[in-house]
């Protein structure tokens, strides 16, 4: 019993700690020269605002949309955007 | 810069060659290939209060014993989903091509793999330039109401959990979707055969008219001797115009949208048949700023129904009932990453001048409340929780209302 209460508070922990720590989508430097960047924003966990929310976050001083996607499916999302 | 970020950042800096898309990508001589789609599983629990006759409502009823719980694993509003995408770029055009299949996860027959047929919801190919845009031939997403099902937050969960009202036994396992918010707050975009103009973007501002396949649905209209064998006289039309902006602080998109269908049809005799223009127009918005999201829609249309386009769209003489409805949906992110959100639907359908409310057994409304958790366990996986209570009203004044809860995922590729 000791040791069953033992494993089940190991992995309620490691479940907590990874809900804990969700994982956002990458933001991609696509063009250094140009400081042009790519991020993703599928599935349903984020929405296109969470892509803008990250290019707000990755551009000190705004930034501009270059291309913005969304697919018929509502599984894809993306947009590509140059810092200013 | 938020130092998550620059990490993300510096990562990609190492990763240049990764593609942006988030399907697999296999270069292909002159084409690029994307092998795109989900697998996506739900565990369901439904609770159904009334078992009444309610026509085009949408709430679960106790089965025919009286009981009112029933469990399920059925995949949510998005089946499965294996899509093959193909796009290359030919004597100055942008060439595409996509073609999908969308499997369930669940069958109540016996062998667990002969009553649920797998789906084909995209074949179509397209072709165009940024300079003066697209123009796409083939079945996909139908152009009016996309963009309510698209921004609806239980799209990727599970939502209503109805199948037409039927017995609770039937909805929560065994079908290839739920439907979400569909009949809860706008009518369903569907799957339409269709040729179709997109405008390039200009300035946020984007464009797409077409026409479509008229043929679909029209046995759902109502009348005792619908059907869809008769000739219709036009394509259905439909359009949509989106204005996307971003800001410092805010970002989202406006969105106007119509249809217009000539729909023809048989009434209480079978060799009397009425015709009429069914139209129907919508407005919406999405607006984000931080970490909120916010989304409203409203829908007003004669002689298109409820749910799904033409359902329960004309009283038993031919004539048009008239239809609105709309949602309000909010969500947040917390700092764990998860969004949590709370959204309200209603969909509602009037009766003709010769219709009696007080004997009518043809649903009033309906209307949904969804609360629910989505939680990035990694980049490309997604927990779900839900939790929707519905409710579908009869004119005569009785209804059926089911509670549903659900937890799962969804894995995208």
């Amino acid at each position: 019993m000791y040791k069953i209460l033992v494993l089940a508070t190991f992995f309620f922990c490691v479940s907590c700690s990874a809900l804990m720590n969700g994982q956002s989508q990458p933001v991609k430097l696509i063009d250094n020269r140009s400081n042009t960047y790519m991020t993703s924003c599928n599935g349903t966990a984020e929405t296109m605002g969470s892509c803008h929310q990250k290019a707000r976050e990755t551009c000190d001083q705004g930034y501009k949309t270059l291309d913005e996607k969304i697919d018929s499916t509502g599984m894809f999302r993306e947009i590509k955007f140059q810092c200013k | 810069m938020n130092k998550n970020i620059k990490l993300a950042v510096a990562g990609a800096v190492l990763a240049l060659s990764a593609s942006a898309n988030a399907g697999i990508i296999i270069p292909a001589g002159e084409w690029t290939i994307d092998i795109n789609g989900n697998v996506n599983a739900f565990a369901l629990w439904n609770k159904s209060d009334h078992n009444e006759t309610v026509t085009g409502g949408i709430a679960t009823r106790k089965d025919a014993s009286g009981e009112k719980n029933t469990q399920g694993i059925n995949t949510g509003l998005l089946p499965s989903w294996l899509g093959v995408t193909g796009k290359t770029r030919q004597n100055d055009l942008d060439v595409e091509f996509t073609i999908s299949l969308q499997p369930g996860v669940s069958d109540n027959h016996a062998h667990g793999d002969l009553n649920v047929p797998v789906l084909n919801r995209q074949t179509y190919v397209s072709f165009g330039d940024k300079s003066w845009g697209t123009i796409k031939l083939g079945k996909d997403i139908g152009i009016f109401a996309s963009n309510a099902i698209l921004n609806d937050m239980t799209l990727l969960g599970v939502g209503a959990v109805a199948n037409g009202g039927q017995f609770v036994g039937s909805a929560a396992s065994g079908v290839n979707s739920t439907i979400g918010g569909i009949g809860s707050g706008y009518i369903y975009a569907a799957w339409k055969g269709q040729v179709a103009y997109t405008t390039p973007n200009i300035n946020g501002f984007q464009a797409t008219v077409g026409i479509t396949n008229p043929n679909q649905g029209l046995d759902l209209e109502g009348t005792a001797n619908a059907t869809t064998a008769l000739y219709q006289d036009r394509h259905g039309l439909e359009g949509q115009a989106t204005y996307s902006f971003a800001g410092d602080a805010v970002s989202g998109k406006i969105w106007v949208g119509g249809a217009s269908y000539k729909v023809k049809n048989a009434t209480t005799s079978a060799s009397t048949f009425v015709e009429h223009t069914a139209t129907v127009g919508d407005i919406g918005a999405n607006v984000n700023f931080g970490n909120i999201g916010l989304t409203g829609y409203y829908y007003s249309g004669e002689g298109v129904g409820t749910t799904a386009m033409f359902l329960q769209s004309r009283d038993s003489a031919g004539s048009k009932r008239d239809s609105d409805g709309g949602y309000v949906q909010a969500t947040y992110v917390l700092p764990t990453k998860t969004k949590i959100g709370l959204a309200y639907g209603k969909s509602n359908l009037d009766l003709t001048s010769a219709e009696t409310s007080s004997s009518s057994a043809v649903v009033a409304h309906n209307k949904r409340y969804t609360v629910g958790a989505y939680h990035p366990l990694t980049k490309h996986l997604n927990l779900v929780a839900e939790w929707s209570d519905i409710e579908s009203e009869a004119h005569s004044g009785v209804k059926n209302e089911n509670m549903t809860i659900s937890t799962g995922a969804i894995l995208f590729f």
